[in-house]
């Protein structure tokens, strides 16, 4: 199964500890991803609005994001919620680019466009995700090979994708699993059949 | 007192300063003026190192090269909780050694490439960075495992070992080289872990931020 979609997975929903920043990246553009103490997880352009210094370089407070470089703080939708330079004082014009994003399956979903909308056929047990230095199409074609499996290449730029993979079998094996699709990503990326 | 041979912005001193804290040890600081001097490559330094590498370390008339081996050293003799290097338990000194060794390859590779990249180094910093991705995949996948496992450190059990300390410096300077951290986040994960650790400090160019403590799970 492939994604014609807009909508990619950019993380597992487990891994998205609390407290932690949780770096990926989406059609070129970086992301951070976080949980708050609301338990809601939300995915943003890896990008400070005031200096452009990445995010995921601040921290987690909980309740907001804490840049690194001057110590902005923004709160759950994005908003600047507390300036310490200004007295501390909120911003609310000034905010975050917030990304449509949905926790389904066990996975975080995210799309570029307005709208994000996981697909329905996806889930079970939840592969480990793994990086590959190769353009998403080039893993795609190959994806027939693994029909046990549902898998979805997120392309992270030009060169680099995620492999994303769930599988509906009780047999399972994740440890087997990922050495299989380590085998793939070591095949795309040395250019062998 | 133990004397340290140290260089302020090397990672490998950097892991014998973290233990020697964690240890509660007092020791003085010979600095070696690495960068720009190359001082470890002066003939007075290389009587005392014959590899001319930092750090060196001098307890009780006795020569450690080796920052992996300072570690054993340290640990073995002075940790009187016997967590950092369990020496009575001889399943896990083998997986110890199997990550001092592979932290010995993050030298060879991601702090070239920091070599290379911040003091000028000449040297192939493509092959560096290419085999600093070939081994952070490897401590990424292993890590990932090991939290599905409800592990957060690299050897099983409940506290980190000296594979932890010999492992976190050049992970965590990595970006100074130019190696791109965003692939792996069950390493960013373990790096967040370890700077919680009471007590712990950075050195330059890690994050000095103080991270709230994690939730129990």
């Amino acid at each position: 199964m492939t994604a014609d979609t807009q909508t990619y997975p950019v993380a597992l929903e487990r891994d998205i500890r609390p407290l932690s920043l949780v770096r990926s990246r989406l059609e070129g553009m970086d992301l951070v991803i976080w949980r708050s103490t609301s338990g809601a997880i939300h995915v943003w352009e890896d990008c400070c609005p005031h200096r452009s210094v990445r995010l995921s370089a601040g921290r987690n407070l909980g309740d907001c994001l804490e840049g690194i470089y001057h110590g902005w703080r923004f709160d759950e939708d994005g908003k600047v919620a507390s300036v310490p330079a200004e007295g501390g004082e909120a911003r609310p014009s000034i905010r975050v680019r917030v990304l449509a994003s949905e926790v389904r399956h066990g996975v975080v979903w995210a799309s570029t466009g307005k709208k994000v909308a996981a697909p329905d056929g996806f889930g079970g047990n939840l592969c480990r995700p793994i990086h590959v230095s190769a353009p998403a199409e080039r893993v795609r074609i190959r994806f027939g090979d693994f029909p046990d499996l549902q898998l979805i290449a997120t392309p992270w730029g030009h060169d680099e994708c995620f492999i994303y993979g769930a599988s509906g079998n009780t047999a399972f094996d994740a440890r087997s699993t990922n050495a299989r699709l380590t085998d793939l990503v070591r095949r795309v990326e040395a250019g062998r059949p | 007192m133990i004397k340290l041979y140290d260089y302020a912005l090397s990672g490998n001193c950097f892991k014998v300063h973290l233990l020697l804290r964690w240890l509660g040890l007092e020791y003085e600081r010979e600095l070696v003026d690495f960068y720009p001097g190359f001082e470890h490559r002066s003939e007075a330094f290389l009587r005392i190192n014959p590899l001319g590498q930092l750090p060196v370390i001098e307890d009780d008339g006795e020569i450690i090269r080796d920052a992996q081996a300072i570690l054993v050293h340290l640990a073995a003799n002075y940790d009187k909780t016997g967590k950092w290097y369990p020496l009575d338990d001889r399943s896990l000194l083998g997986r110890i050694q199997q990550w001092l060794a592979f932290a010995d390859g993050l030298t060879g590779t991601i702090s070239a490439a920091r070599l290379h990249d911040a003091m000028f180094f000449d040297l192939d910093v493509d092959k560096a960075r290419a085999g600093a991705v070939r081994l952070l995949r490897v401590l990424d996948e292993h890590l990932w495992f090991a939290e599905q496992d409800g592990q957060d450190w690299i050897c099983t059990g409940s506290a980190p070992t000296i594979a932890d300390i010999a492992c976190f410096p050049y992970v965590a300077l990595a970006e100074e080289g130019g190696v791109d951290m965003a692939p792996y986040p069950a390493i960013q994960r373990w790096v967040d872990r370890f700077m919680r650790l009471d007590g712990f400090q950075p050195m330059a160019g890690m994050m000095p931020l103080e991270m709230p403590a994690e939730a129990a799970e």
